[in-house]
């Protein structure tokens, strides 16, 4: 039979590929591309703290103005606590607050998936959601919920709450229509479909919202914060702009930057592990 | 033909019609088309495309109500046919699932089926046999070639061991070589398990060689032109294609074809 030769052929290319990625020889190969992946960022920042520290000095700008990258790193020593406190504080909410927001809207996605009439009633209210300046909203926010940790829960959660929706209502319709056709001619149920199809197809659409609600999540929880003045990142940043202590607000804002580059490396890792089948996972 | 006899067929359409909507207007696919399969046949549709062959097969597989017109199939409209997994699906696009290993692709119809876990193991790990595939269980799809995809796609529509396979230009985008294999592999399975078999290809000698019978359409909207028995023995293997009743076989397909595209 035919068969045997292009069997061969298609496992020589596969195993190719496999012992590719499996030999001993991948260790250079990965430490090569961290620092394809590290340096270029890490050249760039220190070119860009190199001229802003030139710039400062050649300009004479006065520190309350804008602060050298000395200043900050100065006021940021003298009392790392203050920012790391106000910083795992800010976490926490942008977590909470991504938590609830991206998990409500993609409760809600799953409906709106599964339905046209009820997506597009709810359609309307979420870009009211989403319209809603959230300045505008946090101190009503803080009249109903008081001083606590819900209205930063619920600025993060607003903000976060429609890149989730939308990326979700369109990840769980884009389905496989052939994959579709198979399961219908086995007359798989809803949630065949759904847990079988739906759902792990609409991944790399939950990642995609997920990056990008992360920086959102950790800008609603500072603003709030920034709004209420009861800790937190915001609370700093509040403090040091009253007192025209430029350093410590440029320290906290750096924080907050730190925050975002970690969570989002956090995800791209997990993102890499969970949707290895996806062609964004392969570079 | 009495109704009563709808029951003894595999499949049992009854002028069928469809009309697709089309920019406010309807795109006719099938015009009064008379269908019928007895259980355990091979039948081939062979039409120019666009000629409704698909949608036929969409009708039969209950994934399409028609406009107009019965189907029955094992004498029940076919949702139900679907419903007791009676049914084997194998589309041009395999439509595998790129996140599921070659095995776990195959168990999806066990799994939808309702087939308990600790059975699925043996059922998958013949079929990854039959379909000579047994080194590339752990695989995903994604590291296969188009042939491999096709089988596994053809073990993923036989595990929960259907009455009738339903395909649609099932081997359509592959290279010769693989859709030669293809052909062979489903003849040894269609031969072995007997279960009916719709088949629809624009390829000729593909239909001669698979078919107990040949059903030509006419350009669209599809009718049937042609009702062609291919009367050669089996087993039967690819060598067939060298011999006499083949190739008239293949002459008086093409002969209905060109009819039916002159009569246009």
């Amino acid at each position: 039979m035919t068969a045997r030769p292009l069997a061969e052929s298609a496992r020589g290319e596969a195993v190719a590929t496999r012992t590719a990625d499996r030999t001993p020889l991948r260790r250079p190969g990965a430490l090569r591309a961290l620092l394809t992946a590290t340096l270029p960022p890490v050249f760039a920042v220190a070119l860009a703290l190199a001229a802003w520290s030139a710039w400062i000095r050649l300009r004479d700008v006065p520190e309350y103005l804008v602060p050298a990258p000395e200043a900050v790193a100065r006021a940021f020593l003298d009392d790392p606590s203050r920012f790391l406190d106000a910083g795992r504080t800010s976490l926490v909410e942008a977590l909470g607050g991504l938590a609830l927001g991206s998990g409500g809207a993609l409760l809600l996605a799953v409906a709106m998936a599964h339905s046209r009439p009820l997506e597009r009633a709810l359609y309307p209210l979420a870009l009211l959601v989403k319209v809603t300046p959230v300045v505008a909203v946090a101190p009503l926010f803080i009249i109903w919920f008081g001083f606590g940790i819900w209205p930063k829960l619920l600025v993060a959660a607003l903000i976060t709450f429609f890149p989730m929706l939308v990326n979700a209502v369109t990840g769980l319709r884009d389905v496989d229509p052939a994959a579709h056709d198979f399961l219908r001619s086995l007359h798989a149920s809803r949630w065949q479909v759904f847990w079988a199809l739906r759902w792990p197809a609409s991944l790399p659409y939950l990642f995609a919202a997920l990056r990008i609600s992360v920086p959102l999540a950790l800008i609603g929880a500072v603003v709030a914060e920034w709004m209420s003045g009861d800790g937190g990142l915001g609370q700093v940043i509040l403090v040091a702009n009253g007192d025209f202590d430029t350093p410590a607000l440029f320290a906290a804002v750096l924080v907050l930057a730190g925050l975002a580059v970690v969570l989002n490396g956090a995800l791209a890792l997990l993102e890499r592990k969970v949707l290895f089948w996806h062609e964004s996972s392969e570079a | 033909m009495a109704v009563s006899t709808a029951a003894a067929h595999a499949l049992a359409l009854r002028d069928v019609s469809h009309w697709y909507p089309h920019r406010g207007a309807a795109l006719q696919a099938l015009d009064r088309v008379d269908v019928t399969v007895a259980e355990g046949e091979f039948v081939s549709l062979v039409g120019p495309s666009g000629c409704g062959k698909s949608t036929l097969l969409r009708v039969a597989a209950g994934l399409l109500a028609p406009s107009s017109g019965a189907s029955t199939v094992f004498g029940r409209p076919p949702r139900e046919a679907s419903a007791a997994q009676e049914l084997g699906l194998v589309t041009q696009d395999p439509g595998l699932l790129p996140w599921r290993t070659v095995a776990a692709n195959i168990a999806l119809s066990l799994e939808v089926a309702g087939v308990e876990a600790g059975s699925r193991t043996a059922i998958v790990n013949n079929l990854l046999e039959r379909v000579a595939l047994r080194d590339f269980a752990a695989y995903h799809p994604g590291h296969l070639s188009g042939g491999m995809r096709q089988r596994v796609a053809l073990a993923r529509a036989l595990a929960h061991r259907p009455r009738m396979l339903l395909m649609d230009e099932p081997f359509g985008a592959l290279d010769e070589l693989s859709r030669e294999d293809l052909r062979v592999e489903l003849l040894r399975i269609h031969e072995r398990d007997r279960m009916t078999v719709l088949f629809v290809t624009h390829s000729v000698r593909e239909a001669v060689l698979l078919s107990d019978r040949v059903l030509v359409l006419s350009p669209a909207p599809g009718r049937v032109l042609a009702d062609i028995a291919v009367d050669m023995p089996r087993p039967r293997d690819a060598s067939l294609e060298a011999t006499a009743p083949f190739l008239e076989c293949v002459a008086s397909v093409r002969a209905a074809l060109d009819a039916g595209r002159r009569d246009r």
